[in-house]
């Protein structure tokens, strides 16, 4: 016993060093179990915080930009008003009544901290569950498609951007509605690729790929990215096609929340044996 | 004691200047990177037992971790430097041993060791994080270049930095 204690007091830094290691790489490959545990969510709360302040501060830098957007997206809105329109006949007449239902309403939110240097990177949004944020649902901005919501907390959600490799999403070609799947390779930023696509279908250069809407987080029809190279693998079935992301990751800075309400309803039927 | 304060404070304000700010640096869309607080523990005081510099690599890289949101790696690479520092410590020294209360600085023990002894230690840190995060060989070139470039960034920040703020004028 005496040698025992003798011979871990002589290697403890040893041991003190394999415990730890064992501990973080426990922690690493675990990850999503842990970010739920308490002790988790209240320092990441802090570090949060400290990350919001900063994006408030880096906001002021980008007042120029924002504002153009702002003022782009107030045009294509007063261009879409009812007076803006002229009735070209009085024969007939629309009416927003009872029998149009809402299905997807837009949250804004802001991006307080992101990555995209890593393989798996991820942003963090400053709504959470009080905003009615949760997780599954899509994250977009004015020019495309970003993520889906992976996580909230009470004020705060982390969103899984394309941009990371384990995202995945069902998409189709706009022009002949061929359908794909979505994945990163973990390089570039900017470009991420459409696989499962099968060698029949016809894809050029310059295609938009959208969103299929399966998987009732997107609305059908949102844009993602356009073809920029396909190439063919002689011997395999599908096209290896690479994609220009229609949102640029570097300077994100509002985002839309997309909520569906009907979601809880098509997954209950889906699954219903 | 004031050597205990003067070092816990020097990697806080580290892992805050890398969490808040570097983190947004990259270069080459952020395919190099570099990692600046390995430099807290590079200067952490030569005579410090290995179990403290392990206990202050893990806290550090646990911080760092919280910041990128990527629970374990840091610390883990932090710690794989921890262990390894003791050795290169001892490997770098000088004939006689390094002299009492010398700290490791470049105004200390000049350039050419500085650049030695903590090119080595943040090149191995740089790429077990790197592999570490991809935990695949297959692009290994790929990774193996990030984690190069990424390391000479951190290495040239290391001694700017010491340039700028740890010097000692001597007349």
């Amino acid at each position: 016993m005496r040698n025992l204690i003798q011979f871990i007091l002589r290697y403890k830094d040893f041991f003190l060093f394999l415990t730890l290691q064992v501990l973080a790489l426990y922690l690493l490959f675990s990850a999503n179990v842990y970010h739920g545990t308490v002790a988790h969510t209240v320092a990441r709360d802090y570090v949060a915080g400290m990350q919001q302040t900063r994006s408030s501060m880096r906001e002021y830098f980008q007042l120029r930009q924002d504002n153009q957007e702002l003022a782009r997206q107030n045009q294509i809105l007063l261009n879409r008003q009812r007076n803006s329109y002229r009735r070209v006949d009085n024969e007939y007449m629309i009416v927003d009544d009872t029998l149009m239902l809402i299905q997807y309403r837009y949250v804004p939110a802001q991006v307080i901290n992101s990555s995209i240097t890593k393989q798996k990177n991820y942003l963090t949004l400053n709504r959470g569950k009080l905003d009615g944020i949760n997780p599954n649902m899509g994250v977009v901005t004015e020019q495309g498609v970003v993520g889906i919501v992976r996580n909230a907390s009470r004020h705060f959600a982390t969103v899984i951007p394309i941009i990371n490799v384990s995202f995945e999403l069902s998409v189709q070609t706009k022009r002949g509605n061929h359908f794909g799947l979505v994945r990163w390779d973990g390089k570039d930023p900017g470009y991420a690729f459409v696989e499962d696509m099968a060698k029949h279908a016809d894809v050029q250069v310059g295609d938009s790929i959208v969103t299929r809407g399966a998987s009732a987080i997107f609305p059908p029809g949102l844009l993602i990215g356009t073809v920029d190279e396909v190439e063919d693998i002689p011997g395999s079935n599908f096209h290896q096609i690479r994609m220009k992301l229609a949102q640029p990751y570097r300077n994100m800075n509002h985002v839309y929340v997309i909520q569906n309400a009907l979601r809880q309803e098509q997954l209950d039927l889906e699954q219903t044996p | 004691m004031a050597v205990v304060v003067q070092n816990i404070l020097r990697l806080l304000v580290l892992i805050l200047f890398q969490g808040l700010i570097l983190n947004s640096i990259g270069l080459w869309n952020g395919q190099v990177q570099p990692m600046l607080y390995v430099l807290g523990i590079l200067m952490l005081p030569i005579e410090a037992p290995v179990w403290v510099v392990l206990i202050a690599c893990f806290f550090t890289g646990a911080s760092v971790d919280l910041f990128l949101d990527t629970l374990g790696m840091h610390t883990s690479a932090c710690l794989v430097l921890g262990i390894l520092r003791a050795r290169i410590l001892a490997l770098f020294a000088p004939r006689d041993g390094y002299e009492i209360g010398i700290r490791p600085r470049i105004d200390a023990l000049g350039l050419q060791w500085f650049v030695s002894y903590a090119g080595i230690l943040i090149l191995v840190h740089h790429l077990w994080l790197f592999f570490l995060e991809v935990f695949r060989f297959s692009s290994f070139f790929h990774t193996f270049a990030r984690a190069f470039g990424s390391a000479i960034f951190t290495l040239m920040l290391c001694v700017l930095v010491q340039y700028l703020f740890f010097f000692k004028r001597r007349l």
